[in-house]
């Protein structure tokens, strides 16, 4: 039995459920198919969370850093659609913050110096942020400046700039998962441990055979992420590109050091092209280092973590903010980031020259910052080309998080449990992350550990669940009505316990 | 809702219970625990054997050593409120020191005169602990093996593999076995067991597993669960791949004192925990800590003895207040030495009677050492020093403060502890 729809959009990371959300604001049925049980499982889990303009002093630090790719060409180019598709997705990305209850932090950065030559390196990246027009909401500090600014930066620091209007800082999950929440409200089906299996293409349309069942659509919207190739392959779809892979670890360390950044949220360290190294602070008191080359690699699954990039990342960020030691690690996982060969400079969002059904969105790193911009230019393009587009009376703008006990203040810690007791049952103490979160979490679609971990936080602090290991997967196995046995950490073959 | 109460224990294990007992049984002062469970005893809830020596006198599982502590407290005044959480301490509000706690009634807030923070401590996580490799599911603390199979009668898996060679390693052997989980090995990074080698080795002998020492993990090897582990032997200079589901990593403590991180409280670089003083005050007067929140894993009868010791200072206290002011003296350490618990002394306390100071000072290495001997320095004086056959590392090692040369310290603040 098949089922039917307008649009299938394969892969629920941060640019499938993007273009979910905007597509859904049409009268369109539209499917996301997901080869994760109830999340995401490529590039969204482990980035960066940067949410920035290409107008940045952001963006001026990775455009040096890139130059060793290009070290003639010209860093900044406006009219590239990556510029252009960049600075619309940042503005976007404010409005849809107070709308979909996205968390963020602005990104108040500093880039230092510690040697005159490190100090040339930041005249570069100022020169650039004059090209960009933003130049006067860039400040160069002095030694002593930086010093009184944010005292926990190393004191062999000479010189930094500082910026704080063109970058914000988000917890990676939060924003995929306000998508696609906000896109289910509004009509989204979501297949979840739906992987593509094989693709067949009919002339006005498509049969996708995915492990829950076949779809039939006119339209696929190829979101798939690192997967991206295989799954053009599939329906002949493959315009002369190929995936081409880097990979880079982060380090997180203990919430205990969030107060090292009191005025900042972000230190970069000198920049070189090719190396880059940071120390920064997510949402929710989360701080972590950054650092090292894009190292590449041909395998998609290659995510461990490696000892010479632990060692690197402490060592890097101890020389920018001191004030931690290696015991203050708490955790670290690699995360990979695709790029396409035909142009790496840029994305692929384009329908297939074998086929104009079938749009390929190959959306390179910084995938946060591009994607509401992104959503927006992915659907003109249908609109334009072959979707008729009618905007729906009853589309739902507003979604409402799952409350962030932690954040709340006593008063309205006080109010909520007495709305609904179990929000003063803490269930993860090092976040302090409560039952009726986690409730929430699995009637919002949690049916794995991580999960529950990504739209709660549960199981991410200090003790790395320690604790709360268990009682995370007895909640899962009561309120799915599985035996605890069959909860998994992030799918099939992660069973926990047996 | 607000309340006022004289004596807040935060966390109620063996410190925690025992500290309530002895106030409870010994004065009127209205005391109240608060653990985040859902029942009273600690971790021994989910132990094993041998539970009680020290201060029950007796050889018993943990199981019923809890029970036992459960029947003792629930003879007393004191009031248990279990599934809450302390969320911070506010202190000295007007006075009185400020708790504010989450549970199903509401946020409440309890004023109190003393504070004691007995919430013990935890087992590193693999992560932590900078072991490369990928990220399965599959791999366990001893205390969350302990909840799976002892709380919850589950296995954590097939084949196991355990990771470190301290005493809790070998519960971490007991347990499995328990689960009826195959042991196919225990890999120790240093040369010597970190725990009494007998007790390893007979249990290795018992369960047929291999003890591999002078070993390291290279990498953990699976895609959705454990598959392997990589591992390098120093002494053959060999890699090996062993294959296995599971991985049980254990040891390496941390005290659980989140509580602490936003308070203008003295903590120790060294052991992680709150600086202390000999009566198990923190640096904010009336605030008390005891137990493993001090260091990280010393038995639990000892935690438990701590816990009455800290009693005992409250009562004192609220019989003539007391004189934290005056000089200390502080006591360093360096390695292969970890942390000295309390980490300083009152002269006064020294000079007038030395019968004041009945608390245990003590440290830990943090690792096994031969023939090793322990020396105290003020400058360039010796004050004191002992030679040992073994020190185990991980263990609680005595150091009587008593038995220094007093009179060389002075007016020194600073008194240095090393090994030779």
């Amino acid at each position: 039995m098949k089922v039917e729809t307008d649009v299938l959009i394969i892969g629920g990371g941060i640019t499938g459920a993007s273009i979910a959300r905007e597509l859904s604001q049409y009268d369109v049925e539209i499917i996301l198919a997901e080869k994760s049980p109830d999340t995401f499982t490529g590039q969204t889990k482990s980035g960066h969370g940067f949410v920035y303009s290409p107008t940045s002093l952001n963006n001026a630090y990775s455009l040096v850093l890139k130059s060793i790719m290009a070290p003639n060409a010209d860093l900044w180019e406006p009219e590239t659609l990556k510029t252009k598709l960049g600075i619309l997705g940042f503005e976007k990305f404010k409005k849809l913050a107070k709308y979909l209850e996205i968390p963020y932090l602005p990104m108040k950065l500093v880039a230092v110096a510690k040697s005159s030559k490190e100090i040339k390196g930041l005249e570069k990246l100022y020169d650039i942020t004059k090209k960009m027009g933003i130049n006067e909401d860039v400040k160069w500090m002095d030694k002593e400046e930086i010093s009184k600014f944010e005292p926990s930066i190393s004191k062999d620091v000479i010189g930094g700039l500082y910026e704080e209007k063109w970058s914000n800082i988000i917890f990676p999950p939060d924003y995929a998962l306000a998508n696609i929440d906000n896109a289910k409200m509004n009509g989204v089906e979501t297949w979840y441990d739906a992987e593509v299996i094989d693709i067949k293409r009919l002339q006005d349309g498509f049969i996708t055979n995915t492990k829950k069942g076949k779809i039939y659509s006119k339209i696929i919207i190829n979101a798939a992420g690192l997967y991206a190739d295989k799954i053009a392959d599939m329906a002949n779809a493959r315009d002369d590109w190929d995936i081409v892979l880097y990979r880079t670890q982060m380090v997180l360390l203990d919430g205990r050091l969030k107060k090292m950044f009191t005025n900042t949220t972000c230190v970069l360290g000198p920049v070189t092209p090719g190396f880059f190294e940071g120390i920064c602070l997510q949402p929710h008191g989360q701080p972590y280092i950054f650092c090292g080359a894009y190292n590449s690699t041909e395998d998609k699954e290659a995510r461990e973590t490696r000892t010479e990039w632990f060692e690197e990342s402490i060592v890097h960020g101890q020389k920018l903010m001191p004030g931690f030691s290696r015991d203050d690690v708490i955790t670290s996982f690699t995360g990979i980031r695709a790029f396409n060969s035909r142009d790496p400079e840029d994305h692929i969002l384009e329908f297939s020259k074998n086929n104009k059904n079938f749009f390929n969105a190959i959306v390179r790193l910084p995938g946060f910052s591009v994607s509401a911009g992104m959503a927006e230019y992915v659907v003109d393009l249908l609109g334009n080309n072959v979707l008729s587009l009618t905007r729906k009376n009853n589309y739902i703008k507003n979604r409402i998080a799952i409350p962030k006990y932690s954040d709340l203040s006593d008063v309205k810690k006080n109010d909520i449990i007495k709305k609904n007791n179990k929000y003063g049952d803490v269930i993860c103490r090092c976040e302090t992350v409560t039952e009726a979160e986690i409730n929430e979490a699995i009637e919002k679609g949690a049916r794995t550990i991580q999960g529950v971990q990504f739209r709660t936080r549960a199981g991410m602090g200090r003790c790395q669940r320690n604790f709360c290991g268990m009682k995370v997967v007895k909640l899962l196995s009561d309120k799915l009505g599985i035996p605890v046995e069959k909860i998994t950490k992030y799918g099939a073959g992660s069973q926990e316990v047996y | 809702m607000s309340y006022e109460i004289d004596v807040a224990i935060i966390g109620g294990g063996p410190t925690g219970i025992s500290a309530a007992v002895k106030i409870s049984n010994e004065t009127n002062l209205k005391v109240e625990i608060f653990d985040s469970e859902n029942d009273i005893g600690g971790i021994p809830r989910s132990c094993h054997l041998f539970f009680g020596m020290r201060d029950k006198k007796r050889i018993l599982t943990g199981k019923k050593y809890a029970a036992k502590l459960r029947e003792e407290i629930l003879n007393t005044k004191t009031k248990i409120n279990l599934k809450t959480t302390v969320l911070r301490i506010i202190p000295d509000v007007n006075g009185k020191h400020e708790i504010v706690v989450s549970n199903q009634k509401g946020l409440d807030k309890y004023k109190c005169k003393y504070i004691i923070i007995a919430t013990g401590c935890f087992e590193i996580s693999r992560q932590a602990r900078l072991i490369p490799g990928t990220r399965p599911s599959g791999i366990f603390t001893t205390g969350a093996l302990q909840q799976v199979v002892n709380l919850n009668k589950k296995k954590p898996g097939k084949n196991a593999i355990i990771l470190g060679s301290e005493i809790v390693s070998l519960s971490a052997v007991i347990t499995l076995n328990k689960a009826s989980v195959n042991i196919i090995g225990m890999i120790e990074e240093n040369e010597l067991i970190q725990t009494y080698s007998s007790f390893a080795k007979i249990l290795s002998i018992y369960y047929r597993f291999p003890i591999y020492t002078n070993t390291v993990v290279k990498r953990i090897i699976g895609k959705g669960r454990v598959e392997g582990v990589k591992i390098f032997n120093k002494n053959k200079n060999k890699t090996d791949i062993i294959k296995c589901d599971t991985v049980i990593v254990t040891g390496k403590f941390r005290p659980d004192a989140s509580l602490i991180d936003d308070m203008h409280i003295e903590r120790d670089q060294n052991s992680l925990g709150p600086v202390i003083d000999s009566s198990y005050m923190t640096t904010i007067p009336n605030i008390f800590a005891a137990g493993n929140v001090l260091r990280g894993a010393n038995m639990h009868d000892i935690c438990a003895l701590e816990g009455i010791s800290a009693a005992k200072n409250i009562i004192k206290a609220e019989k003539c207040k007391y004189d934290s002011k005056g000089d200390f003296v502080f006591i360093n350490v360096q390695h292969p030495l970890r942390f000295i618990v309390p980490q300083k002394i009152l002269k006064n306390a020294i000079n007038a009677n030395s019968n004041e100071i009945d608390t245990d000072y003590s440290v830990q290495v943090s690792q096994s050492l031969k023939k090793p001997t322990l020396e105290a320095w003020v400058g360039n004086s010796i004050i004191w020093s002992k030679s040992y056959s073994k020190l185990i590392a991980n263990h609680r090692i005595k150091i009587p403060v008593k038995s220094f040369n007093w009179d060389k310290v002075g007016n020194s603040k600073e008194i240095y502890l090393k090994t030779k």
